[in-house]
């Protein structure tokens, strides 16, 4: 071996045994100051050392000429180090120094929802560090969570009667099963537990049979539904948004008068098992309670509810809550990025006397803590005042637009409507992954591939012979 | 330390029973039979593998639990293709290792199945921390001969084994692609999920060392023309407690918090 090569060698070790102490001490140092340790001026010429070494060891060495493997590996690490090289902060410096023009490495964006940014920040969001040549507009936001399953949701009760102390605890409950809350003479049944319902609930129709089932229909016109404990079909005829009944010649009728006032009702057909054909009105239950039917049935009509106010929800429970001969249909809701989630039954205690200053009897549902499965944010880049490209960026799945990566980052917890995102250049990368790359193929080629092909031939010749 | 007494745990104790079993027949020099109650440990830890799969919902290489899980079923097929291909023994080792590799999964971590986190729902995934648990398990046993070279010394080979010195090199040769996959597979993953395919994370430098030292060992074993033994045994030995320092130091103490906590 030459001395030349024996100097590249002791080079390429030393320089390797120099990696391995500076790496263990930049694991102690922690992320941010060992990429400052790194990033430094006098380990910037390490690399470019490093580099050389590489590349005059492929120059040096013709073993590395004539093995793929070998040489892949070595032109890869000196890739991997330029790319790295050119892509950094100060690569950028220097690009932009040498006429390059200036391009924003990497720094964040804060966008509220249907709002548009392309200034570039820092990580505390105080200094601008440049502009994008393009903005960023984000459409929407969402979080998705990993749903519970529904046995791991349970019900509680808090009740505080004027003479007894505070009690609270848990309700052992049953879907579609009526449970007594204890400590008080109020009947829970619990007729649905809907995971990540929809922002807007639809209008339904609550209907009780005699045998105290409860079901819930679609409160559309047109929707139907067969009860076949008895036989009887429901139809929904019409849809009063404000139901007023009327006198014309006699005869009453209802009719729709949506500017003057709220109490929506809907319009039933009953077909019955016997052929006789009823019509009835349903109507919300703050405005009759619920109606008691001929054949025994109970049905009212549940108004459309607007659930998402601020903050999406994670679950509603369809509770029907019985006191005496008091009826009252509720919904029980707890919040995206909440557990817990309460219902005063103030409707089934209008004697608020007969408890302490914490009011009517309360139940309430908790559940484990929520895990999110997913972040989505629905981006635009906006260009020259028109839609160049469009995406739901999540983390692992990022936008890639104009020289630029853009990632979703983090989402300000208390509005759920402004989120901040993460971008970097792309220059270099490229580099950077042919050297990553080259390294892996190379080292599966020479440690593997190679191997076993001399292998196979040799095996070859000996049966060939 | 807890023991688990649950399907999960009762497959992993069983894996660990016929395991030492395998052990106690291999030094006996009852060879065959070892090797079948050394097979039923590799299929009770397959199992083993498949139902926390099923139990969690995702491959099981999420956690250090299902790391080391994972490891348990690795020594059965690594010692049957060392033999076969590669001519390399130490299948003793291999059983006492296995079961030991299942401890921490019996005893010290918890079995909480856990959903995978955003940043883990990534085909990567799976390729990325399955390079580095079969490398990891092929260099444990680079290391277990490495040391036996530093106590005992070369040999030169018996019952067409490779000698340990050529032991020690062909495991290294058939780990190291995988540690490169590793790295290489991280930083595609790093730049997808973190805007970075390099950040400094402990975690990363930690894996960069071990690397490192491998590539040390084949540099030096060039350089120093095969004829320094002990300092390449003592080499391959380092690049292990390395490894181990990376897989459990790094997530176990706080010293290192980084964006590779959760593993």
């Amino acid at each position: 071996m030459s001395t030349l090569r024996r100097i590249l060698l002791w080079g390429g070790l030393a320089c390797i045994a120099a990696l391995i102490i500076l790496s263990i001490t930049g694991a102690f140092l922690g992320a941010e100051r060992a990429e400052e340790l790194f990033s430094s001026a006098p380990l910037a010429a390490c690399w470019v050392l490093l580099a050389t070494v590489a590349a005059a060891a492929v120059v040096s060495f013709r073993r590395l000429l004539r093995s793929p493997g070998l040489l892949g590996m070595h032109l890869g690490w000196a890739l991997v180090i330029v790319g790295g090289l050119a892509g950094s902060p100060a690569g950028h410096r220097l690009a932009a120094g040498m006429g390059g023009g200036p391009k924003v490495h990497h720094g964040y964006l804060a966008v509220g929802q249907a709002g548009a940014s392309d200034e570039v920040m820092d990580e505390q969001m105080r200094l601008t560090l440049g502009r994008l040549p393009f903005e960023i507009e984000l459409k929407s936001f969402r979080p998705e969570y990993y749903p519970v399953e529904p046995e791991r949701w349970q019900f509680g009760y808090n009740v505080a009667p004027g003479k007894g102390p505070p009690a609270e605890g848990k309700i052992d409950w049953q879907l579609n099963k009526p449970v007594e809350i204890p400590h008080t003479d109020t009947c829970l049944r619990v007729i649905e537990i809907d995971q990540n319902p929809p922002q807007v609930t639809p209008a339904m129709l609550c209907v009780t049979t005699p045998a105290g089932e409860v079901h819930l229909m679609p409160g559309a016109v047109g929707s139907e539904f067969l009860l076949k404990s008895s036989g009887a079909r429901l139809k929904i005829k019409k849809v009063f948004k404000n139901i007023k009944i009327v006198e014309d010649q006699g005869r009453r009728h209802a009719v729709d008068a949506p500017r003057e006032g709220d109490d929506p009702a809907a319009e039933l057909e009953v077909r019955l098992a016997d052929g006789r054909v009823l019509q009835h009105y349903a109507f919300t239950p703050e405005l009759t309670g619920p109606e008691e039917w001929g054949d025994g049935l109970d049905i009212v009509y549940l108004r459309p509810r607007l659930a998402y106010e601020y903050r999406p929800l994670r679950v509603a429970a369809m509770l029907q809550l019985t006191r005496g001969k008091n009826t009252h249909l509720g919904v029980l809701v707890v919040r995206q990025g909440e557990h817990h989630g309460e219902l005063p039954l103030r409707h089934l205690y209008p004697d608020s006397e007969a408890w302490k200053a914490d009011g009517a009897p309360r139940i309430f549902l908790a559940g484990p803590p929520q895990q999110v499965k997913s972040y989505k944010a629905d981006v635009a880049v906006i260009e020259d005042g028109r839609e160049a490209a469009r995406k739901v960026i999540e983390i692992n799945k990022p936008l890639h637009y104009g020289g630029y990566h853009v990632y979703y980052d983090d989402v300000e917890q208390e509005e759920w409507n402004s989120v901040r995102l993460f971008v970097r250049s792309d220059s270099y990368l490229r580099v950077a992954y042919a050297g990553l790359f080259l390294l892996c193929a190379g080292a599966f080629w020479h440690f593997w591939l190679a191997p076993a092909v001399r292998f196979a031939r040799s095996a070859w010749k000996w049966r060939s012979s | 330390m807890a023991i688990k007494l649950t399907i999960q745990g009762l497959l992993i104790y069983a894996t660990m029973a016929l395991y030492v079993a395998a052990f106690a027949a291999r030094i006996c020099r009852c060879r065959k039979p070892a090797m079948w109650v050394y097979g039923a440990g590799f299929a009770t830890a397959l199992a083993s593998v498949v139902y926390r799969g099923f139990d969690a919902g995702h491959a099981p290489l999420s956690n250090l639990f299902e790391v080391f899980l994972f490891l348990g079923m690795l020594p059965f097929p690594l010692s049957v293709f060392c033999r076969q291909v590669l001519r390399i023994g130490g299948e003793a080792a291999d059983m006492l290792i296995g079961a030991l590799l299942l401890f921490p999964a019996g005893f010290v971590f918890s079995a909480e199945p856990q959903r995978l986190p955003p940043s883990l729902q990534t085909p990567i995934f799976v390729p990325h921390v399955a390079a580095y648990v079969v490398a990891y398990a092929v260099m444990a046993k680079a290391a277990l001969a490495a040391a036996a070279q530093l106590i005992r010394g070369s040999d030169a080979g018996r019952q067409g084994l490779v000698p340990r010195e050529q032991a020690v090199y062909r495991l290294i040769c058939l780990g190291f692609p995988l540690l490169t996959a590793g790295l290489v597979l991280g930083a595609f993953w790093g730049k997808l999920a973190w805007g970075n395919w390099w950040n400094w994370d402990p975690k990363e430098l930690w894996s960069l060392a071990s690397w490192l030292v491998y590539l040390g060992y084949f540099h030096f074993r060039y350089v120093s023309q095969r004829r320094r033994a002990r300092t390449e045994a003592a080499i391959a030995v380092l690049g292990f407690v390395v490894i181990v320092t990376t897989l459990l130091w790094v997530n176990l103490s706080k010293l290192f918090a980084g964006l590779h906590s959760y593993a």
